[in-house]
């Protein structure tokens, strides 16, 4: 998958990845296939497709206007999901009129990655947001058991994801009270 | 009058035995035990050993992420991986997929999430378990996730080393390709394992049994292993492995 994904991100026709041979996911998966690797005999391997998600969609702590985004921890694997994908949405804590500039922790996604920027407070609720709000554990339960079923999953659904009218709604729905802006 | 100890920390004490001084090995998500046993052997006889574990920040020796323990696996610079399976069976295969039927199965669980690379690319897979039940050791697994045996043609031989259960360890003879049953642990009897694995085991005359964890062994899981392994599994930690 990662390599599926790093091939995407790299406008690779394919990829070949070791391991897989003998396991049921190759008969499951018709998008994955053995071939003989041309370049040494006697070595079966698996190609893939890349991936190329329509929209990626990341939440960043912060993002300027034109596009720079820092989200939360060190993960380069973002950059890359954001390099495979078509079009890059980032939602946002809070928007910065000084450009921003990688360093400092997180991972700094650049405006030329990035497609659009959306001011969303509390866009990660129920996970956390670095320094800014913890998980929702409590809320996090509350899917769980809701999740056990069907039924009560579709309640779940209408009251926390059809129902509310925006992301404001939702946001009062599950009692989030956004901190006040560092600074 | 002998220690007692949780099997979880049996369990660590044993793989701990199994990790060799200068290894590179690799620890992936959601493996607490795997990461005591490596923690420990680091503390004790394999100081020069290079421990990865996915989620930790003290032992992730990359920047950022998780495709590079995994491409750093790909290119075989692994020497040690652990995997688990919710069944694992008479072939080595291991099965994260489903349970029953794959199109209606009664139980859906994560996914390989790579474990069809690594059981191929690292040099050495330890398997480990902490049920051992007719359940978890079955004939044949519902879904291959990962081959114990590949096919001829395949470049590598890949496939288990060991399974460490809580009852015993099995060891993978990759000539007959069968497991033996290498050791019984303290408190337990051959007939258990066999009684509780869903297939037969080689059984070797006499079986040997599991070294009790020493004093020694004990004493650095519960101090040294204890507060590292807090900071990557504080609910793990608070549960299983008994403070000193």
């Amino acid at each position: 998958m990662y390599s599926m994904v790093q091939a995407g991100s790299m406008g690779a026709p394919f990829v070949a990845v070791r391991g897989l041979l003998g396991s049921d996911i190759l008969e499951r998966r018709r998008d994955l296939r053995v071939v003989d690797n041309p370049f040494q005999e006697r070595d079966p391997v698996v190609v893939a497709p890349p991936i190329r998600p329509d929209v990626a969609v990341f939440h960043a702590a912060r993002a300027d206007r034109i596009g720079n985004a820092l989200t939360l921890g060190e993960r380069r694997d973002d950059l890359m999901l954001a390099r495979a994908a078509h079009r890059v949405v980032v939602t946002a804590e809070e928007i910065v009129e000084k450009e921003l500039k990688p360093g400092g922790g997180g991972t700094f996604l650049p405006a030329i990655d990035v497609d659009q920027v959306v001011c969303v407070p509390g866009g990660a609720h129920p996970a956390g947001c670095t320094k800014r709000y913890a998980c929702d554990r409590i809320h996090l339960g509350e899917y769980l058991e809701a999740a056990k079923d069907e039924i009560t999953f579709k309640a779940y659904l209408e009251k926390y994801v059809f129902g509310p009218r925006d992301h404001r709604a939702y946001l009062s729905r599950v009692g989030f009270r956004p901190r006040k802006k560092r600074g | 009058m002998a220690d007692p100890y949780t099997p979880e920390e049996l369990m660590a004490v044993v793989i701990s035995r199994e990790v060799r001084n200068g290894e590179t090995i690799g620890i992936g998500a959601a493996s607490p035990v795997p990461a005591a046993g490596c923690i420990l052997a680091g503390n004790l006889h394999a100081p020069r050993a290079t421990i990865i574990i996915l989620g930790s920040d003290e032992y992730y020796p990359f920047p950022a992420g998780s495709s590079e323990l995994h491409f750093m696996a790909q290119k075989g610079e692994l020497d040690l991986f652990f995997l688990s399976g919710i069944q694992i069976d008479r072939a080595g295969n291991i099965n994260l997929h489903v349970l029953g039927d794959y199109e209606d199965p009664r139980v859906r669980l994560p996914g390989a999430y790579g474990s069809a690379m690594l059981y191929h690319m690292a040099r050495r897979v330890i398997l480990y378990r902490t049920e051992h039940t007719k359940r978890t050791f079955v004939e044949k697994v519902d879904f291959v996730t990962a081959a114990g045996i590949l096919p001829e043609s395949a470049a590598r031989e890949g496939g288990p080393s060991i399974v460490v259960t809580p009852k015993a360890l099995l060891v993978w003879d990759q000539e007959r390709r069968e497991w033996t049953l290498a050791a019984v642990h303290p408190g337990f009897a051959v007939i258990d394992v066999e009684e509780n694995t869903g297939f037969p085991l080689l059984i070797p005359y006499p079986v040997s049994m599991t070294p009790r964890p020493t004093k020694p062994e004990l004493r650095a899981l519960r101090t040294i292993v204890r507060e590292k392994l807090k900071k990557i599994y504080p609910a793990f930690v608070e549960k299983k492995i008994m403070p000193a």
